[in-house]
């Protein structure tokens, strides 16, 4: 998905022609929200555990990926399947976020199955050094 | 959509032009239980609700409904999420009563333990003392 900073001319249309939706693959939807100067990303991660997802910084790319550690057993042990709404399975999504960010300017929180990521909107300013020439 | 076994677990919204998004439910049995694994990420526990009536087990839940609530969260950039009301139905007969139903909430997920048949009631013993 790319997003650059104000073009995010969305119609409704658009979630639904958006390729990362088809039919009954609906995961990871993400609520994109603004305040403070700082972009907040809220990620639908239910029935994850927070070890299980990774994110990663690279190329101007913010991903997100969440996998379940599924052991063998765990799986039998769980009881018959009678109807399986959900998806199971390993996930990624990536965001383009530039590549003025660092990692650490990234925060990011896992609670309720919701994974919250902020990071500002613009890299802190370097300050320009005022440079006084003295006249003799 | 797949029909659950017979008469059990008919889904209100089981019905192919209809796509729901939210709410979504894996349905198991273990150990004379149905289990039920419903997604329910960044809800609170107390805006979730469930009722039992007329052999209809219902969940109803809620976010991002007050003006308030949206306020603080900051401007709204892009929405995928669904937010507001929701609630879905499941029928599983009138054999059995909300206190056995047992339920959890925990990392967005909603877990449900519905015995198949109501646990049987212990029969109490009479004894006749003989003089």
């Amino acid at each position: 998905m790319k997003r650059l900073p104000g073009l995010f001319n969305d119609s409704f249309d658009e979630v639904f022609k958006d390729p990362f939706f088809s039919r009954n693959m609906e995961y990871m939807k993400t609520d994109i929200r603004e305040k403070d100067n700082t972009y907040i990303l809220e990620v639908e991660l239910p029935g994850y555990q927070k070890e299980d997802i990774h994110m990663e910084l690279q190329n101007g790319y913010l991903s997100i990926q969440a996998a379940h550690h599924q052991v063998k057993e765990d799986k039998d042990d769980k009881g018959n399947l009678i109807r399986q709404e959900r998806y199971s399975g390993t996930c990624k999504r990536s965001f383009y976020v530039g590549d003025n960010l660092m990692e650490s300017d990234i925060h990011a929180s896992f609670q309720n199955g919701e994974l919250t990521i902020t990071f500002p909107k613009e890299a802190p300013e370097k300050v320009e050094e005022s440079r006084f020439i003295p006249i003799e | 959509m797949m029909k659950l076994l017979p008469g059990l677990f008919s889904d209100a919204f089981d019905d192919m032009f209809y796509d729901r998004s939210n709410m979504k439910t894996d349905i198991r049995m273990k150990d004379g239980n149905y289990v039920l694994d419903m997604e329910l990420p960044g809800y609170q526990k107390e805006n979730i609700q469930m009722e039992l009536k007329e052999g209809y087990l219902t969940i109803h839940a809620s976010r991002n409904t007050t003006n308030e609530e949206k306020d603080a969260k900051g401007n709204l950039i892009r929405q995928e999420r669904f937010s507001g009301s929701c609630s879905r139905s499941f029928y599983i007969g009138e054999g059995i009563t909300q206190e056995d139903i047992k339920a959890s909430f925990d990392n967005g997920e909603l877990h449900v333990l519905i015995p198949k048949e109501a646990p049987k009631k212990v029969e109490e013993k009479r004894f006749i003392p003989i003089d």
